[in-house]
């Protein structure tokens, strides 16, 4: 292998057969030097009179071979390949001065060389080999005084013989060649789709690693996210626990401050005067306010901390509409404006915690009065068919209010104790005034947790900005809806919807009493 | 009521909030009530109930230290004179589980803390009566 030389592919491959050829003919030569040498021994062994042809013959063949290889063994391969074909001509002539042209039979293994040559060296050269071993064959004839028998047909024979063979050797060569040069080209289209599938392996590889390198980051971001949602749960769990401990902390010296400025103001422990009575009415005022404000913000974290549990009964509107009002009424001072009720006669008991009712009546009764000077606040309730709900609660079927502002979330599947239940009646219950009115930019704004409308209003009025949001959460919780409609400077309409009571639930309390 | 005239009752409030206490006290004092008793605690309920003639209402504060409101009104009732005494529950904790299980503990009225002194009188005098007070 002629490795030192760097070359091409294709030359390369050419090369390494032309090698792999030449040591099989170098071969075959020694084997059938091999073989004469053997022959001529056994026929010396016979008869010694004579030497026989094979012997020298072989003894030429077995040292070309010998030479060949040993150059070859140096990577001379050209040089080799020229002694090796050197050694095989010279052979053939050498069988001239045994055999007379007219009767070698040798002659004929010229075109072997002829190919041979072609094939190991050049295409060409095979024709310059034919060339150069019928001169040598023609010199030696000559010189030995054969001259004329160049022209017998046996040599002859082996001249066009030896030609022929070179123009087949070229053929052969050129074929070979083509050959070559087409496996080199699918040994490169190999080479290029193995590269390419390299490629696309280490491509793939990598994108499996940057699979896993996202799994991980992904699996790390979760963690993260349930250690955060943890931790926030627990923040508001504690904020929860928080409100509630104290609240109760601060409500039982708040006691204190009302029931004493209470008795005092009741003149309990002896008379006042004018003022002591004024300002013992302001503690207890303000005591009361505060008191309020810490109900509101507990009932708020409860409901925020989902922990408002309803005790939910068929309850008669009835006593709680007459309850709030009496207290309403006592809200309304010496102002001039007239509370009317318009409930519809029998109406039917509804399902849901009466103290929450009343809760929310008077927080909506409140927050009328709060904000009206004249007119009129009417408190209305009626039955209104499922179907029908959500219509009244989302437009505005009386003139009073027109502006259409309607605020409310998609209509709450109402829930009790995990069983979904549709009644087919509502009562929806109005609180219609007569007041200053929200503004419609502010309309979102009064739902939401501390938040008043305006903060001038917030001053002049007081309150603590919970009332609105909590009753919505609560008449939520009960399956109904609160919603409010304004205008400004002709009064509000606040409506919400409480699910009437079923047979089953009514049945279920009949079942109870009994029991 | 045994007694023909309400102010005659026997009112026991058990109270550990000394500020609490004073105003009920006072307040019902005030309604013309003479016999209001006091204790902070559950410890000396049984001496004071032996010692007073009858009983007709007891005001029992759930959230006490110490013994809770559950487990005196057990001891309450096992007692002669007050097994069907009105016995309310005080309570700040206005939780339904905390109503349903005052009601199960026998407790006659729930009465939410705190207690309103516009209305404390009419709620005794209501009790007195035979009203009882779930909300």
């Amino acid at each position: 292998m002629s490795q030192h030389i760097i070359t091409t592919p294709r030359e390369d491959l050419t090369q390494s057969l032309r090698e792999e050829a030449f040591l099989t003919l170098l071969r075959n030569v020694a084997i059938i030097g091999g073989l004469l040498l053997l022959g001529g021994i056994l026929v010396v062994s016979t008869d010694n009179s004579q030497v026989p042809l094979a012997i020298p013959i072989a003894v030429l063949l077995l040292a070309t071979c010998w030479l060949a290889n040993t150059i070859r063994k140096k990577e001379r391969y050209h040089l080799a390949v020229g002694t090796m074909l050197a050694g095989m001509l010279l052979t053939l002539t050498f069988t001239l001065l045994y055999d007379p042209i007219e009767r070698n039979v040798f002659i004929f293994f010229l075109p072997l060389v002829v190919v041979a040559s072609g094939m190991l060296l050049r295409p060409s050269f095979g024709f310059a080999t034919a060339a150069c071993g019928v001169v040598l064959l023609g010199f030696t004839a000559i010189s030995s005084g054969d001259g004329m028998k160049l022209l017998q047909a046996s040599f002859v024979m082996a001249t066009v013989l030896a030609f022929l063979s070179a123009l087949l050797g070229w053929r052969m060569a050129l074929t070979f060649l083509a050959a070559v040069e087409w496996a080199i080209d699918s040994y490169h289209k190999v080479e290029r789709r193995e590269s390419q599938l390299f490629e696309s392996e280490k491509r793939l590889q990598l994108a499996l690693f940057d699979k896993d390198f996202l799994n991980g980051q992904l699996m790390t971001s979760n963690d993260e996210l349930d250690r955060a949602r943890a931790a926030a749960e627990d923040a508001n769990r504690l904020k929860s626990q928080f409100v509630a401990n104290m609240s109760h902390e601060l409500r039982t010296p708040l006691n204190a401050i009302i029931g004493f400025s209470y008795i005092l103001g009741q003149e309990l422990k002896g008379p006042m005067n004018q003022d002591q009575l004024d300002y013992l009415k302001r503690i207890f005022d303000s005591g009361e306010h505060l008191m309020k404000l810490l109900n509101d913000i507990l009932d708020n974290a409860k409901l925020e901390a989902g922990r408002i549990d309803l005790r939910r009964e068929p309850v008669l509107l009835d006593p709680i509409i007459h309850e709030t009002l009496m207290t309403a009424t006592s809200l309304l001072r010496d102002r001039t404006v007239e509370l009317r009720q318009a409930i519809q006669p029998d109406i039917p008991p509804v399902y849901g915690d009466r103290l929450r009712i009343a809760q929310v009546l008077l927080n909506l009764l409140s927050n009328a009065i709060k904000f009206t000077e004249y007119g009129s606040i009417t408190l209305r309730a009626y039955t209104v068919p499922t179907n029908n709900v959500h219509s009244i609660l989302h437009c505005t079927p009386q003139a009073t209010a027109s502006n259409g502002a309607t605020l409310s979330k998609t209509p709450a599947q109402p829930e009790a104790d995990g069983e979904v239940f549709t009644p087919l009646w509502f009562i929806v219950v109005e609180v219609i005034d007569t007041g200053i009115g929200i503004a419609d930019e502010h309309m979102q704004l009064i739902f939401e947790e501390y938040q008043q409308a305006d903060a001038a209003l917030s001053r002049r009025y007081g309150g603590t900005g919970l009332g609105l949001p909590i009753s919505r959460r609560l008449v939520e919780l009960h399956g109904g809806e609160l919603t409010a409609t304004s205008e400004l400077a002709r009064g509000s309409v606040f409506r919400f919807s409480l699910p009437v009571a079923t047979t089953e639930q009514l049945q279920a309390v009949v079942i109870e009493q009994v029991a | 009521m045994t007694s023909t005239i309400i102010e005659d009752a026997y009112i026991i409030l058990v109270e550990d909030d000394p500020n609490s206490y004073l105003i009920a006290e006072e307040l019902l004092k005030h309604a013309g009530y003479r016999n209001v008793y006091h204790r902070s605690s559950g410890a000396k309920i049984i001496p004071l109930i032996e010692a007073l003639p009858q009983i007709d209402l007891v005001l029992l504060d759930i959230g006490l230290p110490g013994e809770s409101g559950f487990s005196i009104i057990q001891r309450l009732r096992q007692h002669p004179k007050t097994a069907n005494t009105h016995i309310a529950a005080v309570t700040a904790n206005i939780m339904h589980e905390t109503r349903l299980r005052a009601k199960d503990a026998g407790f006659n009225s729930f009465i939410s803390k705190p207690i309103r002194p516009d209305k404390i009188t009419d709620q005794v005098r209501a009790m007195l009566e035979g009203k009882t007070f779930w909300w």
